[in-house]
């Protein structure tokens, strides 16, 4: 006899879904990335990565924002 | 319209003629010809500072005649279409040197030459990357041409960038002119717009400089190439003509742009031989350059200063290489001193001091003047010249722009947020050299002048640098590594976006929608008094000026600052009946008083206009007689007054 499976409704299957996704993308920016090696060389550290972003982001911010006049 | 087609004309028959200059000394050095863009950067580069010699040369000779110098121009540009076509079917140096030796036997070959140079260990940059950040600077430079073709406005270049060339050009001959301080100045860049003057006027000549800019953007990418590969070193060229600075100077006849092309070619051949260990024939270009920097600005002084500490460096950890080295700098040494030589000796001959008016300390000051002229004043140096000040540097200037010559010679923000990427990335080989040079170069600009649009020479520089960032971003986690490039995305858009926004007022007489003198009424503050003084009194007349845009004015110009200061002639004014008698006695017909009616905006030595005020409440006042009496509101809120005075 097989076992009955039991039914799951479409929306139970969807949250997890997308909690799946979210942890992933939680773990995948946090937690060291193995991405396909590019040239052979390894991947940058997530969080020296994340250091040149912010870096990136702030700093463009601040420099657009004053060019605008909302800075002094 | 056609005014417009001619002044392209104008700029196309420079450009042919350069080429056809320049062509044959790089094949008979041969170097830099890799490919066609390497052989048309270096050709060009070389010829224009061949021709610009060889107008410097004509005007110490006393030939400056614009027919000869047409007809120049027409067989040198006749000479290089024939060079081009005859060259149009055959391979390139690099395609050559794929040919195996004696059999003939092509192997294997990239379809394209520049491709051997795509063969680096990372991979290339995608399409989409390479063809969207073209375009965007495809778009600035549009923008740039736009206002380019509009008559000068740019007060520096009506003073001295083409009121010299114009004056040189009037008197047929390089002349000696004791009331302009800037004469004596190192003058290749003004030879280049003498020439377009000669052809055409203000916008050919304005023209070359935004050609220029464009030379500078492909000189980048020779000069990044043998360091990142070609396809990369399209986007460091690319973000050259980019930043804010560079692209807006490229819409005036200025020289900052003529500058860093220079460094950069100089930079760029010093590279192929002491890194590359390539043939040392390319010493013999980079002395050029070097020469032709140190023709358009003492700031090129600097830069070999900062060139050299590397080289010092190299030879004292590479003993191999230290024949090589003192070899370069004895050839590059003579080859500069050549083509630079004589502006220095004649600044020495005219003032006793090959770099006039600066370090007067150390030569003495100039008999003529009554006046020191400090070399470095505290003034052109807002952040001190202290630790903190060095380190906090990159962030003022780039915050802070209007503190260091004003934001429409800002850097931008792409290099403050991307070159402190070099903390995370590999080393590369060449480019520890770069960024060498690019500090040496800043720390001396922090301890010198700290002026932002003398930062250009090291853009090329930083350049490389962000690249070789950007390439090894992509080791990032894909997050952060959208998050930041979606930002400099973002900002390389805004800056391709602003040179066209700038563009919209000069667009209907670069369409030729508005005539030139339309233009220069509503923009030019000069214009209503030049056109007065032009068509009644023409090339004759003698004007003394109290401001320092000349160039409109058909007649000899005196700017009335240096004037007094050199003569001290308002103090020979005893009695106020006597300014028009004095300055009639010195060979002066006109008058052209100016004030600043705000405070906001330029401001005037008021000594003339209080002198001719003072003429005019004595009987004695009908000797200067009014011509012209006008207003002219300035962008920044300011509002001029303008009298044009004839001396009865």
């Amino acid at each position: 006899m097989i076992a009955p499976l039991e039914q799951m409704d479409a929306e139970t299957t969807e949250t997890r879904r997308r909690l799946r996704l979210a942890r992933r993308l939680v773990a995948s920016t946090f937690f060291q990335h193995r991405p396909e090696p590019i040239e052979n060389a390894p991947p940058i550290p997530a969080w020296r990565a994340w250091v040149f972003a912010a870096w990136v982001v702030i700093v463009t911010g601040v420099y657009f924002a004053t060019m605008l006049g909302l800075l002094q | 319209m056609l005014a417009q087609l001619f002044s392209f004309l104008s700029l196309a028959t420079i450009a042919l003629a350069s080429y056809g200059l320049g062509r044959p000394i790089v094949r008979a050095l041969g170097v830099g010809q890799e490919d066609r863009l390497s052989t048309a950067v270096w050709s060009l580069a070389t010829g224009l500072i061949v021709a610009g010699t060889a107008l410097a040369a004509l005007g110490l000779a006393g030939l400056l005649y614009a027919p000869l110098i047409g007809v120049f121009s027409l067989t040198a540009s006749f000479w290089a279409i024939g060079q081009i076509l005859s060259e149009a079917g055959k391979p390139t140096a690099s395609a050559e040197a794929l040919v195996e030796g004696g059999s003939g036997r092509p192997r294997p070959r990239p379809s394209d030459p520049s491709d051997e140079f795509a063969r680096t260990p990372w991979a290339s940059p995608p399409r989409w990357l390479r063809r969207g950040v073209l375009l965007l600077a495809g778009l600035a430079c549009l923008g740039s041409l736009v206002s380019a073709m509009a008559p000068p406005t740019a007060g520096d270049a009506l003073c001295y960038h083409l009121e010299l060339p114009k004056t040189f050009l009037a008197d047929h001959a390089i002349r000696y002119l004791p009331y302009s301080e800037n004469s004596t100045y190192p003058l290749l860049t003004e030879m280049w717009y003498l020439w377009g003057l000669a052809i055409d006027g203000g916008v050919a000549a304005q023209l070359v400089h935004w050609g220029l800019g464009v030379l500078l953007g492909l000189a980048t990418v020779v000069l990044a190439t043998p360091v990142v590969g070609r396809p990369w070193a399209w986007i460091a060229g690319a973000l050259v003509v980019l930043v804010p600075g560079v692209n807006n100077q490229m819409t005036a006849p200025l020289n900052d742009v003529a500058l860093a092309l220079l460094t950069t070619a100089a930079v760029a051949a010093w590279w192929r031989v002491v890194v590359a260990g390539e043939s040392r024939r390319w010493f013999v270009l980079a002395g050029l350059a070097a020469g032709g920097a140190l023709g358009t600005k003492y700031l090129a002084m600097l830069f070999l200063a900062a060139l050299a500490i590397p080289s010092a460096w190299a030879f004292c950890r590479h003993a191999h290489r230290r024949r090589v080295l003192l070899e370069g700098v004895a050839i590059v040494a003579v080859v500069a001193a050549s083509v630079a030589g004589p502006w220095y000796v004649r600044a020495a001959w005219h003032r006793g001091n090959p770099v006039y008016p600066f370090l007067s300390e150390v030569f003495g000051s100039d008999p003529g003047t009554t006046e020191e002229h400090e070399t470095l004043p505290e003034s052109k140096s807002p952040l001190g010249r202290s630790l903190a000040g060095a380190l906090s540097a990159p962030w003022h200037v780039t915050m802070q722009p209007e503190r260091f010559g004003g934001r429409g010679h800002q850097l931008g923000v792409i290099w403050l947020a991307a070159v402190p990427g070099v903390l995370f990335t590999r080393r590369l080989r060449g480019l520890g050299v770069l960024a060498g040079v690019g500090l040496a170069y800043c720390v001396l600009w922090y301890l010198l002048r700290q002026n932002v649009r003398f930062l250009l020479p090291a853009v090329p520089l930083a350049a490389v640098v962000a690249v070789w960032v950007w390439i090894e971003m992509r080791r990032f986690p894909a997050l952060p590594r959208w998050l930041a490039g979606a930002t400099f995305a973002a900002a390389l858009g805004a800056y391709a976006l602003i040179p066209l926004a700038r563009a919209r007022g000069q667009l209907p007489v670069a369409l030729g929608l508005e005539s030139r003198d339309e233009y220069l009424l509503r923009h030019e503050p000069t214009w209503q008094a030049a056109e007065v003084m032009n068509q009644w009194f023409g090339p004759n007349a003698h004007l003394l000026s109290q401001d320092y845009r000349a160039f409109d004015f058909e007649c000899r110009v005196t700017r009335e600052n240096v004037y007094r200061r050199r003569t001290g002639y308002d103090r020979t004014i005893a009695d106020p009946a006597d300014l028009s008698r004095t300055l009639r006695r010195a060979g002066f017909t006109h008058l052209l008083l100016a004030e600043n009616l705000t405070d906001r905006g330029a401001q005037y030595d008021p000594t003339l206009a209080r002198l001719a005020e003072a003429q005019w409440s004595t009987p004695a006042g009908d000797a200067l007689l009014p011509l012209v009496d006008y207003r002219f509101p300035d962008p920044d809120g300011g509002l001029r007054r303008y009298r044009l005075v004839m001396l009865r």
